[in-house]
């Protein structure tokens, strides 16, 4: 076995450059693949994982086909909508910083250095003098990073709408594992944000609904929109429909580039499978004649099959994952997650689907291996007397 | 005149056709009938088409005739199954093709273990072997030569060293000069000769009237139009 192993070797040598024209084909169609999977799966997990975090149901004030304020008294109205166990106004928006040319988010919380200290405890490394001081505020390691960049390692000084400043100081940083949803992102006092934003005290950016039960949520939504039709009411599941929309339609751009590799591996696999050169067939012609069995030249045709394809397979996939993960997917990233440079870089995490891989193996290193012993087979059987005249 | 005791081969009317029942069909060997003892040198003669390589198929097991029967060491080898086949091959044969039918880009060295390769033989034991037949034949000074790159007189003393790698009491050559000048085909002629000394059974199938009365020839066999002429 070891002999024969030897000798597949040699001969995928001996047709270095087809078999090396095979093993980029192949090794190209399997990285794509499994890239364009691995950021999909890392970047749907993780928008799954934020949707599960969002609201019930978001209602937002609609003025002239556009979000706008809304005000406050309303949470209090719909608070007594029958299933609804709270509402509460939020105070949020984006801030522009030029300098680095990103966006902000800004959440306002109500009392959140006392409230919320223990939750945020868990989510970010605090420093815990800080917190109990006015005008302090918790960053994403993003919005950290560009700001030391700046020369504000320590506070920001926030321009008003007025043109005043307004200084603000860093009392905590929330921890990398949430940094998909937390780079970007800056929380604060409610006060805080209003100040910054020029927002009147009875007035917020939206307001968020707790539904105990998950079956009343349609019937909530729909008593909220009859008593302020001027609000677009969005539930979880509109958002999780919206993402999965999104994904549809870029997953299609790539089932586009899917089909183009498929192609060109199965143009490979065709000029497999229609036959063996008068080379090779006359090889295997001689070693039948010098006595091998037809086991023996499978064997050997097996071996070359699975050395290319097994070894394009796993340095495709492991070439997928240092370019995905640790590479952050350049270009394919920004195909799924749009261009924008207002928005502070995330980091793609780590996540690997193994069924996925699973599937791509089975389509490619099998297939493959088939459409090499098929022919090979085919000429194995016949006498090798015909073959060698 | 046959040597008497064990016959190493033996061709009982044996009918080759090919094409069977087709416009195109051929008869290639009829009713032939021959034994071949062992350690006997026996020259197949007679013009191209007259059926030597295929009686010389018949005895490799590359084919199975159409009637009759071929026995080699008392084994019905036309009744082999394709790997029982392969093993009497490799195991019992050392043949000498035509055209030589060494693997053009693969050195002198691994053509010659390539009958090897399927026995469980370490690389020791290999090499070894090869080295053994290379220096016979003289070819151990291009061991590492692809065999594209050899001459007529390294090719064929290439093949006649991968006919005796693995020691094999039958060696079959099919028109073994058919593409060597005159020094080389004498050359042949002596490896021939070493051959029988080892108490080879050798069957040489040619129409190069060089083979024929030789001394140290056996028995000469004609064959014309798939029939033979005299045993």
């Amino acid at each position: 076995m070891k002999n024969l192993f030897a000798f597949a070797l040699g001969s995928l040598l001996r047709r270095g450059a087809k078999n090396l024209f095979i093993f980029v084909i192949f090794f190209l169609m399997v990285f794509v693949l499994a890239s364009v999977f691995m950021v999909t799966h890392a970047l749907k997990k993780e928008m799954f994982t934020t949707l599960s975090a969002l609201p019930q149901i978001t209602v937002q004030r609609i003025v002239a086909g556009r979000q706008t304020q809304i005000g406050v008294e309303r949470a209090e109205r719909i608070a007594r909508i029958l299933g609804v166990s709270q509402a509460l106004p939020r105070v949020w928006g984006f801030y522009y910083f030029p300098r680095a040319g990103v966006n902000y988010s800004i959440v306002g919380l109500e009392s959140f250095g006392q409230q919320y200290r223990a939750d945020l405890q868990k989510a970010a490394d605090l420093y815990v003098e800080k917190l109990a001081a006015e005008d302090v505020m918790i960053v994403g390691p993003g919005v950290k990073k560009s700001l030391a960049e700046h020369f504000y390692p320590e506070s920001f000084l926030f321009v008003k709408p007025d043109g005043s400043l307004k200084k603000v100081r860093i009392a905590g940083v929330f921890k990398p594992q949430t940094v998909l949803e937390s780079n970007d992102l800056i929380l604060m006092e409610n006060s805080l944000v209003r100040e910054i934003f020029g927002m009147d005290e009875s007035m917020a950016t939206d307001i968020v609904v707790r539904v105990p039960n998950k079956e009343e949520i349609p019937t909530v939504a729909r008593k909220i929109r009859e008593i302020y039709p001027d609000t677009r009411v969005i539930t979880r599941e509109d958002l999780r429909i919206s993402y999965q929309n999104v994904f549809d339609y870029k997953s299609g751009i790539f089932l586009a580039l899917f089909i183009v590799a498929v192609f060109t591996f199965f143009i490979i696999l065709y000029d497999k499978a229609s036959g063996l050169s008068s080379e090779e067939k006359r090889e295997i012609g001689i070693l039948k004649a010098l006595g091998w069995k037809i086991g023996d030249i499978m064997r050997v045709k097996f071996f070359e099959a699975a050395v290319i394809s097994l070894t394009a397979y796993l340095l495709a996939v492991t070439a997928a994952v240092a370019y995905v993960f640790m590479a952050q997917a350049p270009l394919l990233k920004h195909l799924f997650t749009g261009f924008s440079v207002l928005k502070p870089p995330f980091a793609l995490p780590f996540t690997v689907d193994v069924g996925t891989l699973a599937l791509i193996f089975f389509v490619t290193v099998p297939v493959y291996i088939a459409a090499t012993l098929i022919p090979s087979w085919k000429a194995a059987t016949l006498d090798a007397d015909e073959v060698i005249r | 005149m046959q040597k008497e005791g064990l016959n190493m081969v033996e061709v009982k009317g044996v009918s080759k056709v090919f094409n069977a029942g087709r416009p195109n069909e051929m008869t290639a060997l009829e009713d032939v009938s021959f034994a071949v003892g062992e350690g006997e040198l026996v020259i197949l003669k007679g013009p191209s088409g007259s059926g030597k390589s295929t009686l010389l198929s018949l005895i490799a097991a590359l084919q199975k005739p159409t009637r009759g029967e071929v026995v080699v060491a008392s084994e019905p080898v036309s009744r082999f199954s394709e790997d029982f086949a392969a093993l009497y091959r490799r195991r019992k044969i050392g043949f000498v093709f035509q055209k030589f039918n060494l693997i053009p880009s693969l050195s002198v060295y691994e053509n010659i273990i390539t009958p090897l390769l399927p026995e469980k033989l370490d690389e020791e034991a290999l090499k070894e072997r090869a080295q053994r037949v290379m220096e016979t034949f003289a070819i151990a000074h291009k061991a590492n030569e692809p065999a594209r790159n050899l001459s007529g007189g390294e090719q064929q003393r290439t093949a006649i060293a991968r006919a005796l790698v693995n020691d094999p009491p039958i060696i079959l050559a099919d028109e073994p000069t058919a593409n060597l000048d005159a020094d080389l085909s004498h050359a042949f002629l002596s490896y021939v000769g070493q051959m029988k000394e080892e108490g080879k059974t050798v069957i040489i199938a040619t129409h190069d009237p060089l083979f024929f009365d030789l001394a140290i020839t056996d028995r000469e066999i004609a064959l014309r139009n798939g029939k033979m002429e005299g045993a």
